[in-house]
C-alpha cells in the first residue's frame, strides 16, 4: 500500500471510529418510534390534507347545485312514446288488428233444399 | 435462518450498518437511523428476503442503501409537494470536526456518487472491490474504475503526495 494510500485508509478508520462511537444500540434502533422529523413531515402534511378535504368539499357542493339548478324534468321509462308515432298511425290500420264481423247473421237456405222424392227421373 | 439467527446477525453487524447507514443519507444521523430501523424491519418481518447468494453482510448493506434511496426520494417528493413546510434538518454543523475529518467529508462529498460508495465500502467498512460491487448492483469491472478514479481524485482533493496505487 502506497502512503496516500495509507492515509486515505487512516482517515476513513478515523471517520468510522468517531461515527461509530456514535450509533445508539441496536436494541434501541429496533425499537424507536419514529422520529421528531417524521412527526414534523406528517404535521407538514395535515394543512395539505385540509386544504385538499376544503377543495373537494366546495368541488361536491358546486357540482350538486349545478345538477339541481340544470335538472330537466323527465317522464317515467314506461309512459314515454316516440314524437314520431303519430306517422305510423295509417287510415284503415285498425283492420289489421281485429276480425272482420258481418252485419247480420247468414239467412237459414235449407229449407229450399230439394227432397229426394221430388226430384224428376 | 431463523429469526432468532437473523436477529443475532443484525446485531453483530449493527455498527457497520449504521456507519453504512450515515453515509447514504448524507450523514444525516436521523435519517440514517430511520434507514436502519426500517431495513432491520424489512428483513425481519419477511420483506427483503436474504435469498443466500451472498453474504449477509452484502444482503444488509444493499437493504440499507435500498431504503435510504427509497427515502431520499419520499423526502424529495415531500420537498417539491410542501415546499417551505417541511424544511429538511441539514446535517450536522460540522464545527466541532477535527480538521482532517471535515477535510475527509467535504472531498467525499465532492466525488461521484458512485466513486464514494466504492470508495466508503472498501475503506470505511473494510470490503472488498467485489463485495462493493454486489451491494451496489453494479458489475465489479465498473466497480473497480469507480474505486480507482475515486481514489486518485479523493487523494489529490486531500493533497496526498505520491503516487495512487489503482
Amino acid at each position: 500500500m502506497t502512503d496516500p494510500d495509507r492515509e486515505i485508509s487512516r482517515l476513513f478508520e478515523e471517520l468510522r471510529r468517531t461515527d461509530v462511537a456514535d450509533a445508539p444500540g441496536f436494541r434501541q434502533v429496533l425499537g424507536r418510534r419514529r422520529l421528531p422529523h417524521q412527526g414534523q413531515a406528517g404535521s407538514a402534511w395535515r394543512p395539505a390534507l385540509i386544504a385538499l378535504g376544503v377543495v373537494l368539499c366546495v368541488a361536491v357542493v358546486l357540482i350538486r347545485h349545478n345538477a339541481d339548478s340544470s335538472r330537466v324534468p323527465t317522464t317515467g321509462l314506461t309512459s314515454w312514446k316516440a314524437p314520431t308515432d303519430a306517422l305510423l298511425q295509417t287510415p284503415g290500420a285498425e283492420l289489421f288488428d281485429s276480425t272482420p264481423e258481418f252485419a247480420e247473421p247468414i239467412p237459414d237456405y235449407s229449407g229450399l233444399m230439394a227432397s229426394p222424392e221430388t226430384i224428376p227421373h | 435462518m431463523t429469526p432468532a439467527d437473523m436477529e443475532a446477525e443484525l446485531e453483530g453487524l449493527h455498527a457497520a450498518g449504521f456507519a453504512w447507514a450515515l453515509s447514504c443519507c448524507g450523514r444525516r444521523r436521523e435519517d440514517a437511523l430511520d434507514a436502519l430501523q426500517t431495513s432491520y424491519l424489512k428483513i425481519l418481518d419477511g420483506r427483503a428476503k436474504f435469498a443466500g447468494h451472498s453474504s449477509f453482510k452484502t444482503f444488509l448493506f444493499a437493504v440499507i442503501r435500498k431504503t435510504a434511496s427509497e427515502q431520499r426520494r419520499r423526502n424529495a417528493l415531500r420537498g417539491i409537494l410542501l415546499g417551505s413546510w417541511n424544511k429538511r434538518a441539514e446535517p450536522a454543523a460540522p464545527a466541532a470536526e477535527p480538521e482532517k475529518r471535515l477535510d475527509l467529508l467535504k472531498a467525499l462529498s465532492s466525488l461521484a456518487r458512485r466513486q464514494r460508495q466504492v470508495l466508503e465500502l472498501v475503506f470505511y467498512l473494510g470490503m472488498t472491490i467485489e463485495e462493493a460491487a454486489e451491494t451496489l448492483a453494479i458489475s465489479v469491472g465498473s466497480a473497480r474504475v469507480h474505486y480507482s478514479r475515486g481514489k486518485r481524485r479523493l487523494a489529490r482533493l486531500l493533497g496526498l503526495r505520491g503516487g495512487v496505487r489503482t
